[in-house]
């Protein structure tokens, strides 16, 4: 391919210009590592989940049914496919956690088989020993609440449910693969290991908790390979038709597993959106180097084509300069992916506290994305190598004549500009003389810019989500929920207390629409039209009124709802004695909410309804939220606790400091991507600014041979590029805004976008902090090289050929 | 009398760049016999360049022919042009042209890599007279040391034709002589035929077949029988 006398001049060409092609090949190499890395994270977690899941026989799908002898689930055991059945008693409850001024929290009670081993759903025994015997007082306790609130095996905790008490023995803690990611429902975004709690007893422990002996309300089934789920589900829910049952839960809608496959297709959108970004921006900045490099070294072409070098030997020759520096990122990239993979997988399964962990290393990603960055530098090298071809030897071989015909300039358009001194006008004219060229850097500067401000763009919309979330939903400083329907008229109990500043009834209930033949399970708020907390509004901020049903904007999306429409309303099975009755109501408007999927109805037309079902109270709440005075928290706590039917007392405080602890990595990795960002920025735009100033070599020595001063020198070719600069950085802050738009749809799963209204907002910091970034790196890149360019030999500058 | 090594006959060359066409050369007959010493003289866009380029297959002619050798090389395809030009010719630039991110040994070995049996790069130095200045870039050269670079570049493929454009063109009178003397020593020495491009007419006098160009044409060609001494020369 290419000679040794040629590699030697191409390597000491790369090895001159090394900061400009290091930069390039820089690029190459995070788009590289990124790549590999996140898919090192991505495969590892998948491995080590679905090695979980195997492990652990996490159910294939679950049914719920009214209620159900236990011989129910034996059944389902004979259907085909069936390779392990397991019936439960699952029951909410209360759990009363201190015995001198117990916190409440709600919980989740799972009466299983204590007599033989699990088949399915099996516990991961973390600390203690495993439940002995049939009707035992013990239970095991899931390690993350544990974990949260210090309970160790041997400590005792208080189970309510209803009116009935029990004082349970923790004999174990444990780890289910369906609550790898523990969250109540799968309408939730946050973990709440911290105010929810899931036990699992023995069945007869439950049945006597409860008076349900022998029976249950659950089938969990993990089918066997090769048959599909969701056949032997159907054929299930036939066979348990008499027992009322609900629709089948696959696995993929099990609400943990439906968390950790979002998160999992989220970094496999990631894995490939940000490299594929890298690598376009190298592809640009190594195809406008190798350009720029061909137009200096013309005459060496021609030489090379005088000498005897045939077109593909040249052509080669360019090619061989961007696949080097293709081999250098690419193998530069090789040990960070290695590094960030396994720094990446360590950190995020520790945090998840996978029961199995399997570590893959992404030699095949690493090879594909060293595959890629050899297609990158390919791609950018292989029009420069064409074109060197096609240089006429005899043309190139003269001194490069002026461009044929009248060059447009902008400058003598530009009124008071058109009378300036020339040394003022120049670096317009200089700009619009070849506007190609000026294209490719304003364009190279743009692309920078948009790097720069991508992750911090990302950032600012997720925090723009959260925020608004937090507003609206947790306005209040406590919220309290009851395990029975109240009557409103305990509000203005609470309202009494010392340091309670306002409180408000709530009521909040799952339900499930149905607009045709699509369903959504949603949350029913209903709320008093006229509360002064009331937030209702569209997306562009006008406020909706609270005179029917109104719908969030995740549940119009997915049911295709406008105003007027007609969706039908039930309440879930396990909510009632008898089977759900579908109520329609018209859709009164549409609201912006960027986190849940939720409903609003005016409180009474939301008890109408209900009333119909259920027995409630005449004006029935099953939760309070309360704006206190901080000093008197702690009194109004112990009040709420000893609140009959209490629940659980939130703080909105610690769900928020909980969530900012739980997104700490999150932000450790959008902090890593503004990183990554900002130096393939500055790289960017260091190459395109230097090689601006380097190529002026012979332009500088000219001026400063008719007398400029060095300063008034300096001073052009500066305020030039800062022009370029500006103009990049104008288009690249617009690029940034588009790609962020384009990043949250490519990066935001669709199960994901099922709970978050992800819209794009940028922060004026963000547009600030990227425009000065940029203006400085621009500035200082240029420096050097004018320092250098300013004290020239003017002789041999002279001498040197125009390109 | 040495066989007819170079051929032009009716050659025309035109530029064309847009809308405006420039006429280089008109119609030139012209053969060149095996060793000669050739000198064109013109003045600067008399066409010598775009001769000595049609000559080298860095360039096609419009109209006629160019024979080399009895090969008509006027329609050769690139690749042809290219071995051509890696077998047939030596260069020697105004410029020098050397690259500068190779010494002065690797610039010659950058041509010598082209054929399977290259002179010698060494002997080539020290016949040059820069054995000692062999690991040295342009840059630290003198523009009479590039140019004796530029002419062992061009000998090293063994060549039986050396053009040079303006060889002394950058260079001083004494540089421009000893330049000159080594190029005259080739042609003698080792029977290569040179053609020299020169605006210099004092050079001319040194030649066994002048040719003068003016305008495209050739205004006369003349075969000078004694030449002077380089070191008599004055420019």
């Amino acid at each position: 391919m290419v000679k040794g006398t040629l590699w030697r001049k191409l390597w000491r060409e790369l090895w001159n210009a090394r900061w400009q092609y290091g930069s390039v090949a820089l690029m190459i190499m995070l788009g590289v590592a990124f790549f590999a890395g996140i898919s090192g994270l991505y495969l590892s977690l998948g491995r080590s989940l679905q090695a979980s899941y195997a492990r652990y026989r996490l159910e294939h799908f679950r049914i719920t049914l009214r209620d159900a002898p236990a011989s129910a689930a034996e059944r389902v055991r004979q259907l085909a496919g069936v390779a392990g059945v397991e019936g439960r008693l699952v029951e909410p409850i209360t759990l009363e956690l201190g015995s001198v001024r117990p916190r409440r929290l709600t919980g989740r009670l799972i009466g299983v088989e204590t007599r033989r081993p699990l088949q399915v759903n099996q516990l991961s025994l973390q600390r203690g020993r495993a439940l002995h015997g049939a009707l035992t007082r013990e239970v095991l306790l899931e390690s993350r609440f544990a974990d949260y609130h210090g309970l160790r095996p041997r400590d005792t905790l208080t189970v309510r449910w209803r009116n009935e008490r029990a004082s349970l023995t923790i004999a174990g803690v444990i780890r289910s693969p369906e609550y790898i990611y523990v969250i109540q429902s799968k309408q939730q975004i946050l973990p709440s290991e911290d105010v929810f709690g899931v036990l699992f007893a023995a069945r007869e422990t439950v049945g006597a908790l409860t008076g349900r002996h022998g029976r249950i309300n659950e089938v969990c089934v993990y089918v066997k390979e090769g048959y599909d789920a969701a056949r032997v589900a159907k054929a299930a829910h036939q066979l348990l038709a008499a027992y009322d049952p609900e629709p089948p839960v696959l696995r993929k809608d099990q609400p943990s597993y439906y968390v950790l496959e979002s998160s999992l297709n989220e970094l496999r959108s990631f894995a490939v959106f940000f490299p594929v970004l890298f690598l376009s921006v190298s592809i640009l900045t190594l195809y406008t180097l190798l350009m720029r490099l061909i137009a200096q070294q013309r005459h060496v072409i021609g030489l090379l084509r005088a000498l005897g070098y045939t077109r593909v030997q040249v052509s080669l020759h360019y090619l061989s300069a961007a696949l080097l520096v293709g081999v250098i990122g690419g193998l530069w990239g090789i040990p960070l992916a290695l590094a960030l993979s396994g720094w990446l997988s360590r950190l995020y399964l520790a945090f998840l506290a996978l029961p199995v962990v399997e570590l893959d290393t992404p030699w095949t990603q690493i090879g594909i994305g060293g595959a890629m960055a050899l297609g990158a530098t390919l791609l950018s090298g292989w029009l420069p190598a064409v074109q060197a071809a096609q240089v006429p030897p005899a043309q190139a071989l003269r001194a490069q004549s002026p461009t044929v015909g009248r060059v447009w300039s902008l400058d003598g358009y530009l009124p008071l500009l058109n009378r300036a001194r020339l040394l003022y006008r120049l670096p317009l004219r200089n700009l619009s003389r070849s506007w190609r060229r000026t294209v490719i850097g304003v364009l190279g500067i743009a692309l920078g810019v948009m790097l720069a401000m991508l992750a911090r763009g990302i950032m600012d919309s997720r925090d723009t989500v959260i925020a608004d979330y937090f507003n609206q939903v947790l306005s209040e400083d406590l919220r309290v929920g009851f395990v029975q329907m109240q009557d409103a008229s305990i509000v203005n109990r609470i309202r009494g207390w010392r340091g309670v500043a306002h409180a408000e009834g709530v009521l909040e209930l799952p339900v499930k629409l149905r607009r045709g033949i699509r369903t959504y399970d949603a949350l029913l708020r209903a709320i008093d039209p006229n509360s002064p907390t009331l937030r209702l509004s569209m997306e562009t901020g006008e406020r909706v009124a609270l005179t029917g049903l109104v719908c969030g904007q995740v549940v119009q999306e997915r049911l295709g709802l406008e105003r007027g429409d007609t969706v039908y309303l039930s309440l879930p099975a396990e909510l009632l004695d008898e089977s759900p009755l579908e109520t329609p109501a018209r859709v009164h408007g549409l609201v912006w909410e960027t986190i849940g999927t939720v409903v609003y109805l005016p409180r009474e037309q939301a008890l109408v309804w209900l009333r119909r079902q259920i027995q409630t109270p005449p004006n029935a709440i099953n939760g309070v939220r309360l704006w206190i005075q901080p000093e008197y928290r702690r009194e109004v706590v112990q009040s709420l606790n000893q609140l009959p039917d209490t629940g659980a007392v939130v703080a909105s405080e610690e769900v928020i400091q909980r969530f900012q602890q739980l997104d700490a990595m999150a932000r450790q990795f959008f902090y890593f991507m503004m990183g990554f960002g900002m130096i393939l920025a500055v790289g960017v735009i260091f190459s395109v600014v230097t090689i601006s100033v380097l190529e002026r070599r012979n332009e500088i020595a000219t001026l400063l041979t008719i007398s400029f001063r060095r300063r008034e020198v300096y001073g052009l070719i500066l305020s030039e590029n800062m022009l370029l600069v500006t103009l990049g950085v104008l288009l690249g802050l617009g690029l940034g805004r588009v790609m962020v738009s384009v990043a949250i749809q490519v990066i935001v799963p669709s199960e994901q976008a099922e709970l978050i209204a992800f819209r794009p907002h940028i922060t004026w910091q963000t547009y600030a902090f990227t425009a000065l970034l940029s203006w400085g790196v621009g500035l200082l890149a240029q420096l050097p090289a004018l320092n250098a360019l300013t004290r020239i030999d003017l002789v041999a500058a002279l001498k040197e050929r125009v390109s | 009398m040495k066989p007819v090594l170079i051929e032009l006959s009716a050659v025309s060359k035109v530029y064309r760049r847009d809308a405006i066409e420039v006429r280089a050369l008109h119609a030139v007959n012209l053969s060149i016999r095996a060793g000669e010493f050739v000198v064109v003289l013109g003045p600067s866009g008399c066409g010598k360049s775009t001769l000595l380029n049609l000559i080298g297959g860095l360039d096609q002619p419009t109209d006629g022919t160019v024979l080399v050798n009895g090969a008509d090389i006027s329609h050769y395809t690139e690749t042809q042009m290219s071995l051509y030009r890696r077998h047939t010719i030596g260069f020697v630039f105004q410029f020098f042209n050397l690259i500068p991110t190779l010494t002065a040994r690797e610039n010659i070995q950058l041509a010598a890599d082209l054929v399977r049996n290259p002179r010698s790069v060494e002997e080539l130095l020290h016949a040059v007279g820069l054995s000692e200045r062999a690991d040295h870039f342009p840059g630290e050269l003198s523009g009479g040391e590039q140019q004796r670079v530029a002419i062992a570049r061009a000998l090293v493929t063994r060549p039986p034709i050396l053009l040079c454009d303006e060889p002394t063109g950058e260079l001083d009178s004494t540089t421009g002589k000893r330049i000159l003397s080594l190029l005259l020593n080739i042609n003698r020495q080792e029977g290569q035929t040179v053609i020299l491009v020169t605006h210099n007419s004092v050079i001319a006098e040194v030649a066994d077949h002048v040719v003068r160009l003016r305008d495209g044409r050739i205004e006369s060609e003349t075969y000078p029988t004694e030449q002077p001494a380089v070191e008599l020369l004055q420019w």
